[in-house]
């Protein structure tokens, strides 16, 4: 091999990465949303559930979701919309939408349609800023007849059985599991019957699908939002600390000399061990005195607020941090955190 | 252009990768191909031993770790440990006694990837990090400066784990790289099938041992040039005098 050649190879290499490497963080949606395949039968005069899955691939939460059946109108209950609150970054759930036949319709085949609607929001400097989003979805109905008791009253009352919200089957660890023994075999291939050309463009096909596959997911967002958070104790700058928090009397005493009002806000990241122990802090001097107000922000929705905050240190944000936020004062980690926390209060020692 | 001069270059340009973020670029997506802390201030990469453990306290499938990692190692192999990774050329940098002692023990970076993987699903964090040299260098220091860091409990374990392998590496040539780095121990999966290669040439071949003499992992390229642990540096094709050995890149031709 001739080295000019690597060099510039990996030259140009790391350009295109560093290329590729430009985000577009905006307002796309964030949830996939699926129905099943099959058709859902339903009988005249009788009652179903729709069964909508939901998955959140992004790194922010999604709140508010709500599945409401739209067409045919008929079909509707009169149930409020069935709604999740609050789905986190990288979860699954479902939703189950009760809809019931009425005695008119025809029997056969009817396509159905639900609207889904969710917002998500980011905190762009200090304003929060909020998206929503509205989808269709579409299942197909099919209608069957009415069972008609023996004794010719009516259609029976349909027996509703116990929902068993099943665990969502893992697809994806079922995929890994394929593409190695896909891998497997063209190796085997490769050692045994010498199709070196063949294995080759295979592993490059498997490799850009699981790339490409990972990239759909999200996971990128996900690597570049791990890297972007810097917790103290994850990479043993300081110890976790520990979320049972004990106070000393004479720091209670100097809380409750404590007289001007202070705002402190605590940013954490959920992957961070040390910022529960920081939570738990402030959480437990705001109960010594009512002078303090406090909230929490997850520096991976509040990036913006992170910088704004200056909690940004090359950049890497770093977490657990506490700000005094009129003064802007800025408290890292939680070592000796009684302390430096009531010396950030102006009531120490 | 010498094959050592050029092996200096593309170890710049990694140590220039590691370090890019003195351009103000924030976090990337890309993975290093190597063992670089992406708490480092000036990382703009994320360390795929760190992204590891973490994907396995979240229970994240990892396809997009999964593909990047075999994509580097379909590449390179750990070509990247002896061409790219900036630990390595800190390796590379105290190889005095290129010596052929423990060699058995190469197989112990194995074993520290697993136990990583296992103490990360254990305790649900990454506890490898916690004791990892490269985030003393590149995390530990720069953090003390920034008054992020503080001289604690934790920090001195990475100043001893830091020590204990500058000291092995200064007595045994790249330590780190033949006994304990879990990221050369992923990539050493893939050496075998590489595109970038060790080739040698059986007829010009004398079996005099000189390219052993200049191996800084502590092989015999003339019987092991498809190693796990060949580092693809090139060092014992510069050494052989015969030209029985070259790195090419490409699949392997059949012999």
């Amino acid at each position: 091999m001739r080295p000019r050649r690597a060099v510039a190879g990996l030259a140009l290499l790391l350009v295109a990465a560093t290329a590729a490497a430009v985000s577009s963080a905006g307002q796309e949606p964030i949830l996939t949303f699926s129905v099943p395949g099959e058709p859902i039968s339903i009988q005249v005069g009788g009652s179903a559930v729709v069964v909508v899955s939901i998955e959140n691939q992004s790194i922010r939460e999604a709140d508010d979701i709500t599945v409401e059946w739209s067409e045919p109108e008929a079909f509707a209950t009169a149930d409020p919309p069935a709604a999740i609150e609050l789905l986190p970054p990288f979860e699954r759930s479902q939703i189950r939408v009760p809809i019931s036949a009425p005695e008119t319709v025809a029997e056969g085949e009817i396509e159905g349609r639900l609207v889904v609607n969710y917002t998500y929001c980011v905190l762009d400097q200090i304003e929060e800023q909020c998206y929503g989003f509205v989808e269709e979805l579409t299942v197909t109905l099919v209608v069957t007849a009415p069972v008609v008791p023996v004794d010719g009253t009516g259609p029976t009352p349909e027996v509703v059985e116990p929902i068993v919200v099943a665990r969502p089957v893992p697809w994806p660890w079922i995929g890994l599991g394929l593409a190695a023994l896909f891998v497997g075999a063209l190796l085997a291939t490769a050692k045994f019957a010498g199709a070196k050309r063949l294995a080759a463009f295979g592993l490059t096909f498997a490799v850009a699908g699981g790339l490409a596959y990972g990239v759909i997911r999200n996971q990128h967002e996900q690597a570049q939002g791990i890297g972007a958070v810097l917790c103290t104790s994850c990479v043993g700058i300081e110890e976790a600390g520990s979320r049972d928090v004990k106070l000393s009397d004479a720091s209670s005493a100097a809380l409750a000399t404590l007289d001007e009002d202070v705002e402190l806000t605590v940013f954490y990241a959920k992957w961070c061990h040390s910022c529960p122990a920081a939570e738990a802090m402030v959480e437990r001097m705001a109960k010594e005195t009512d002078r303090i107000g406090y909230r929490f922000v997850d520096v991976v929705d509040a990036p913006d607020l992170a910088e704004a905050y200056g909690i940004v240190r090359s950049g890497r944000t770093v977490v657990p941090a506490i700000v005094r936020t009129d003064s802007g004062e800025i408290l890292f980690g939680v070592e000796n955190l009684e302390v430096r926390l009531l010396d950030l209060l102006g009531v120490g020692p | 252009m010498k094959q050592t001069t050029a092996r200096r270059g593309t170890q710049a340009l990694g140590l220039l990768f590691g370090l890019f973020g003195v351009t103000g670029i924030g976090m990337t997506h890309i993975l290093f191909p190597g063992l670089h802390c992406y708490a480092c201030p000036l990382a703009v990469t994320v360390c795929p031993i760190g992204l590891m453990q973490n994907l396995i306290v979240f229970g994240t499938p990892p396809y997009f770790w999964l593909g990047t990692i075999v994509a580097y190692g379909l590449l390179a192999g750990r070509g990247f440990c002896g061409w790219f990774c900036p630990f390595g050329t800190l390796n590379d940098l105290l190889s005095f006694r290129k010596v052929r002692i423990l060699r058995s023990f190469s197989y112990t970076k194995f074993a520290v990837l697993v136990a990583t993987v296992v103490a990360a699903w254990t305790f649900a964090d990454t506890v490898f990090c916690k004791v990892c040299p490269a985030a003393s260098i590149e995390a530990s220091i720069p953090y003390l400066f920034l008054g992020v860091a503080k001289l604690n409990r934790p920090f001195l374990i990475h100043m001893a784990t830091l020590g204990g392998t500058l000291i092995g590496m200064a007595l045994i040539s790249r330590f780190w790289c033949r006994y304990l780095c879990p990221m050369g121990g992923l990539l050493a999966l893939f050496n075998r099938a590489s595109l970038l290669h060790l080739e040698l040439d059986p007829d010009r071949c004398t079996g005099c041992g000189v390219c052993a003499t200049r191996c800084p992992m502590g092989l015999e390229p003339h019987t092991e040039h498809d190693d796990h642990n060949c580092i693809k540096c090139g060092e014992c094709v510069e050494g052989c005098h015969l030209g029985a050995l070259s790195l090419r890149y490409g699949l392997r031709r059949k012999r």
